[in-house]
């Protein structure tokens, strides 16, 4: 093993002994918001984030059933009869005579509902009597759904799956109405009054305050977008839609187009996915099931032919489709099924060694697909007729590079930095090795 | 430092020596500084998916000759994040991470398919397929470090070459006040060939069995404006080289580049979302042409109700310099994509076309080329209905080109039952191939699915498959797969 491969291992182990050594060394007290997403991820699914349910990307199910909610205002059930209207514009209300928490709120996991002692002191009421307010007016006058002197239904209001320091922005200027918009008009708040991605970006546009996902999505410990609260697949996941940032929705043919979005910021897909995610498909070992259907075996060749560019994204010419091909007897064989002259052959039984710009001639197929050949032949195959007959492995010197290929700078780049490429198919001293735009 | 053939037995043994010691001593050193540290491994994840499959391949153009694959994969990613001290004062969505993950993939094929390999192929299966283990990345990563630092060390995945490239080594990123952040990274490239190496990320072009055998290293870095909510923009440069090496009996030595590339991405967020173009584009230096171009945008309209996306696509293969393939002629392919896709409450409707071009490119003196461009077309039609327990997809396409016709349709529904513990998933698919570019023949490809997802506990799910193929050369086809996947996050310490 050379010492560049130590070198390699080195530079593995170091990053294990990093990882390890500062994992394993005495812990100390973790009493700080070290993990600040925790509390709305815990109250969020009422037990402790085990996980979020993430699957492999290679499995089906991608489009499964959807629970009501979004993935970041769970559903709500507030069975209550209330104007904000009317108490803060007919009464004069301000927002914290009834919300009396929300200046001094740092998380969204606190509860900013007015308590019923609240309300208590304008309507009379005693929330505190166990068999219920006597001498004020009945229950049903807020409560929806109440008996004479009973309540059956009750306020669920899981905590939003977000950051948000009310104290923080109250701070720095914004009002009640900057997030929540006027209650003009509105009775009932719902999840329709509370902060939408657009009205947020507003001031977190990179500049005034920070633009990234994670201001105030939480993520998971490696730092990515917790997607959904809990491991149930039917909770809708923060899955970015029309009028997402950097134009990620994730449409029905999202998954055979998100090659070019993913180019062009590959740091975005990271945001909720990490390589692992990516590697499930373009590195993997089971066949994709969204990419692939069960009888793709037999009819890929199609698709390779017509479609190289996806193929090259997850497969190496020369190592998964060589490898395949070679084993079930493709290649360079002249005899055997694949051969000329066998029933499975690949290439026509005239013609295909014609000269190139004719259709059906090996040339016109490999200039507009060379990845096709690649799959099935080595550069051995091509060496046989394309070197030179001067060369270390004599050819029969037929010019592949095309019209005008010794004058281009092409030539020059590619002599200049692999020469060794060259000296496959010419001998060190031909002239033909010449490269520039004197050569003409 | 030369190849393998250039120093005497006695100094190489010396060097590896040297080499060994003194990694082996980096490492200590390592364990040494940090083991006093109050570092608190707060966090740690735990993902494991263990595939098993049996099914059966019909040999081409043999007499109904099967070969049976028995697959096994496992594949274990571990995690330890938070490394960190916490720091109460610091905002959390702004503190410094530190974190360790490394995935590991162990494979066996117990079927026959490997077995029977002979000749060539034998050697090529060895290269590929003989080593079990391959490790998929092993990174130490931090990210605002100081504030202003993020790195990565370890075995990582590059992405800015508009590809995935596997490489060992170190990457780093530091920004700036204002939104520019400056990037280097460094070391040495992934093959199949390493120890713990794997071949689906690394340069294309040469089989295993014919790659040189010397160390490739890789050296890159780039500007990038990140910040604002409305742009990103990138430029980058990316080198895969040997260290010099003769490249003929007589020739000076020389340093060989296996890959260089000029890289840039832009991405733009405008008019409130509702415009989002997007870009990149490789060169590539070495071959001195544009490699790969994508260009796109976006178009959310109707409250986002209603998204419209356009797709200019360009890709000249490249290959590996040390294959011959780069020097021939080739033209490039290129397609135009339209979708658009209507979000109707629980239901989606979406419809997709696409043209495809191979290009009669000028060649590379910029002569006309020698012989006329090919294209094809294809169409696309989707639909997705969702309820509460209960989902439907059904697409339907049609293509056609050189290469032959295709059309074909699949539908696929899920359903939740037992608690939403339980879920059962159907497909089927149809495809007909008129055979001009197949060479099992044309005709009508079906298959069905049928498969459960079980919930056995919060993170642990068992998936079990089995699905019937058929088509004109093989009658029938039977597969079964499971896949059992843990995904946990542990939270360790007093926290």
């Amino acid at each position: 093993m050379s010492r560049w491969r130590w070198l390699q291992a080195a530079v593995l182990s170091g990053a294990a002994a990093l990882g390890l050594a500062a994992g394993t060394t005495r812990a100390g007290p973790r009493r700080g918001p070290a993990a600040e997403h925790r509390p709305e991820v815990q109250r969020a699914e009422g037990r402790s984030d085990r996980t979020d349910g993430h699957v492999p990307a290679t499995l089906g199910g991608a489009y499964g059933p959807r629970a009501a909610g979004s993935p970041v205002y769970p559903r709500q059930t507030i069975p209550l009869r209330m104007n904000h209207d009317r108490h803060v514009f007919e009464l004069g209300l301000p927002c914290v005579r009834c919300h009396t928490a929300a200046p001094q709120s740092r998380t969204a996991t606190d509860d900013l509902f007015p308590a019923s002692a609240t309300c208590d002191g304008c309507h009379g009421s005693d929330h505190r009597s166990a068999t219920g307010p006597s001498g004020g007016p009945p229950c049903r006058t807020c409560h929806v759904g109440a008996g004479a002197r009973s309540i059956q239904r009750v306020v669920r209001a899981p905590p939003a799956l977000l950051h948000f320091d009310h104290r923080a922005h109250l701070a720095r200027g914004a009002t009640c109405d900057t997030c929540h918009g006027t209650m003009r008009g509105v009775r009932l708040a719902t999840v329709l009054q509370l902060p939408r991605e657009a009205s947020c970006l507003t001031c977190h546009d990179g500049m005034t305050a920070p633009s990234t996902c994670d201001t105030c999505h939480p993520t998971r410990a490696d730092g990515r977008l917790v997607v959904r609260a809990r491991d149930d697949r039917r909770l809708p996941a923060l899955v970015p839609r029309a009028r997402s940032p950097w134009g990620m929705a994730h449409d029905l043919s999202f998954v055979r187009d998100h090659a070019a979005i993913a180019k062009a910021k590959p740091a975005a897909c990271r945001t909720c996915h990490d390589d692992d995610f990516c590697r499930d498909c373009h590195a993997g070992v089971v066949r994709p099931m969204r990419i692939h259907a069960p009888s793709y075996l037999t009819g890929h060749a199609t698709d390779a032919a017509a479609k190289v560019q996806d193929c090259a994204s997850c497969h190496a010419s020369q190592t998964f489709c060589l490898g395949c091909h070679e084993r079930v007897g493709f290649g360079d064989r002249a005899t055997g099924p694949f051969g000329v002259g066998g029933r499975g052959r690949v290439h026509p039984a005239s013609g295909w060694t014609g000269p190139p710009g004719a259709p059906g001639t090996h040339a016109f197929e490999a200039q507009r697909n060379l990845a096709a050949c690649a799959s099935c032949h080595s550069a051995d195959t091509c060496l046989a007729c394309h070197a030179t007959s001067g060369a270390a492995n004599p050819g029969l010197d037929a010019n592949p590079h095309g019209p005008g290929f010794a004058g281009s700078s092409r030539c020059v780049a590619l002599e200049s930095r692999s020469r060794r490429t060259c000296l496959r198919c010419h001998a060190p001293g031909d002239p033909a090795l010449a490269c520039g735009p004197s050569v003409p | 430092m030369g190849p393998r053939t250039a120093a005497p037995g006695t100094a190489r043994t010396a060097v590896r020596s040297r080499a060994r010691w003194g990694g082996l001593g980096g490492v200590v050193l390592l364990i040494v500084a940090l083991a006093p540290c109050r570092a608190s491994a707060g966090d740690v994840t735990i993902r494991s998916r263990t595939y098993g499959e049996g099914y059966v391949v019909l040999v081409p153009g043999s007499e109904g000759r099967l070969l049976r694959r028995r697959r096994l994969a496992q594949i274990l990613s571990l995690g330890v994040f938070d490394l960190l001290p916490p720091d109460p004062a610091a905002d959390p969505a702004r503190r410094g991470r530190l974190g360790f993950r490394a995935t590991v993939r162990i494979r066996h094929d117990f079927g026959d398919f490997q077995r029977r390999a002979a000749g060539r192929a034998a050697t090529l299966v060895r290269a590929e397929d003989g080593r079990a283990v391959d490790l998929l990345g092993a990174a130490l990563e931090g990210r605002r470090l100081f504030g202003a630092l993020d790195l990565r060390i370890g075995r990582q995945i590059d992405q800015y070459g508009l590809d995935f490239f596997a490489f060992d080594g170190g990457f780093v990123r530091v920004r700036t006040p204002v939104p520019v952040a400056f990037e280097a990274l460094g070391g040495l490239a992934v093959r199949a060939t390493d120890l713990l190496g794997y071949p689906e990320m690394s340069v294309d072009g040469v089989p295993p069995t014919e790659v040189s055998t010397g160390p490739r290293f890789v050296a890159g870095g780039g500007v990038l404006v990140d910040g604002p909510s409305w742009i990103f923009g990138r430029v980058g440069y990316r080198q895969v080289f040997e260290r010099s090496a003769p490249a003929a009996p007589g020739e000076p030595p020389r340093r060989r580049v296996a890959e260089e590339i000029l890289s840039a991405q832009v991405r733009l967020r405008l008019a409130k979302g509702i415009v989002s173009p997007y870009g990149a584009v490789r060169y590539d230096v070495a071959g001195a042409r544009v490699s790969d171009l994508s260009l796109g945008t976006d178009l959310a309209f109707g409250g986002g109700r209603h998204l419209l996306r356009v797709q200019y696509l360009r890709t000249h293969p490249v290959f590996d310099l040390d294959s011959v393939f780069n020097v021939f002629f080739t033209t490039p392919f290129s397609d135009v994509r339209l979708g658009y896709q209507v979000n109707l409450g629980r239901t989606a409707l979406h419809a997709r076309w696409q043209v495809r071009r191979m290009l009669a490119d000028r060649t590379a003196s910029g002569a006309e080329p020698p012989a006329r461009a090919l294209g094809g077309t294809g169409v696309q039609a989707g639909v997705s209905h969702r309820r509460r327990r209960f989902a439907l997809r059904a697409d339907a396409f049609a293509r056609g080109g050189p290469e032959g016709r295709l059309g074909g349709a699949s539908v696929e529904a899920r359903t939740f039952v037992f608690h939403q513990r339980l879920a059962l998933d159907t497909r089927a698919y149809y495809t007909y191939v008129d055979g001009v570019g197949s060479t099992a023949g044309g005709g009508h490809l079906w298959a069905v699915q049928i498969g459960t997802d079980t919930r056995l506990y919060s993170g642990i799910h068992l998936h079990l498959l089995v699905e019937e193929a058929g088509s004109p050369t093989m009658r029938s086809s039977f597969r079964v797969f499971g896949a059992l996947s843990l995904d946990w996050q542990i939270r360790g310490g007093t926290r």
